[in-house]
């Protein structure tokens, strides 16, 4: 934020980065939660214990001597246990490590923060491979991510597509909305064609 | 087909148009009315491909005038749809007879 030139440009690279990352709030509200309910719940026992009243589940103490002194039902249980701990430790580091990437990309712009879907992407190149191949709307699809898109064109028959015609038409199409997002094009021209 | 990016659209044959194309050129070179020859289109790697099934005229040597006509039927649908044609199958039905029908 210090090497932004105006004010603005901090709030609006904050925007991009929040608009093409997913949040993590829920992983973290969920894991709060369940952290919090855990130590209530130890608490309240605690508690009863003190009191010398009976408890809501398992009597601490009680708790503690099975698990010194296992018998094979609680090794069962302490092991079915551990295995959805486990998973939902793998789920929660996967989630805080993983970058989180939506399908969407940050435009450059004077003004303001622009983010455009990478569906917009792919449908730009399609088309531009369609017009370049000279073959129907339906015959040439794509696919983007982050900065690289794969065309993928079905000829008709017996009108040969150059490869290489249809990859210069998707760089040229997709430098106009960025530089970045022509750089890697992928064209695959399918084998087999189809009739008109 | 295309005309490049300064003009806007495309033509585009439906491939109904492409198969009475290639049955009448297909009768033409068979010798027979073009009402008893069957055209399907198909696609051999990228290219055309044209399976005629039909009667072609009684001549002396009819596996060669097939054949003839097979890759004479080829250049000519390609000629004309501005296609590349890869494969033409003919498969013979019968002989058509000149004078046939005489009306007396």
């Amino acid at each position: 934020m210090s090497s932004s030139p105006n004010g603005a440009s901090g709030v609006e690279r904050r925007i991009r980065r929040r608009s093409v990352h997913r949040s993590r709030s829920t992983a973290v509200s969920v894991a709060l939660v369940v952290l919090a309910l855990v130590a209530a719940w130890i608490g309240t026992e605690s508690v009863l214990r003190a009191v010398g009243a009976a408890p809501l589940l398992a009597d601490p103490q009680t708790a503690v001597d099975t698990a010194l002194r296992p018998d094979a039902a609680f090794v069962t249980i302490a092991e079915v246990i551990a295995g959805v701990l486990v998973v939902l430790g793998i789920v929660l580091v996967v989630l805080a490590l993983k970058p989180g990437r939506q399908h969407r990309s940050p435009v450059p712009h004077e003004r303001g923060a622009v983010i455009i879907d990478t569906r917009i992407i792919a449908a730009t190149a399609a088309n531009a491979a369609g017009t370049a191949a000279g073959v129907p709307d339906g015959n040439a699809t794509a696919t983007s991510r982050g900065t690289s898109t794969e065309v993928r064109v079905v000829p008709v028959s017996g009108i040969a597509v150059d490869e290489g015609i249809v990859r210069d038409a998707v760089k040229d199409r997709l430098g106009q909305l960025d530089e970045r997002f022509g750089r890697r094009v992928k064209v695959r021209i399918a084998e087999q064609g189809t009739l008109s | 087909m295309t005309g490049g990016p300064e003009v806007p659209g495309r033509v585009e044959i439906t491939a109904r148009a492409l198969t009475s194309c290639a049955r009448a050129v297909a009768a033409e070179h068979l010798g027979a009315p073009a009402r008893r020859v069957r055209v399907t289109l198909g696609d051999h790697q990228g290219s055309l491909a044209l399976d005629i099934t039909g009667p072609m005229a009684a001549a002396d040597d009819l596996v060669g005038r097939a054949t003839t006509s097979a890759t004479a039927v080829r250049d000519r649908v390609g000629e004309l749809t501005g296609r590349r044609v890869g494969s033409a199958h003919i498969e013979l039905t019968g002989i058509v007879r000149e004078h046939e029908t005489r009306v007396r």
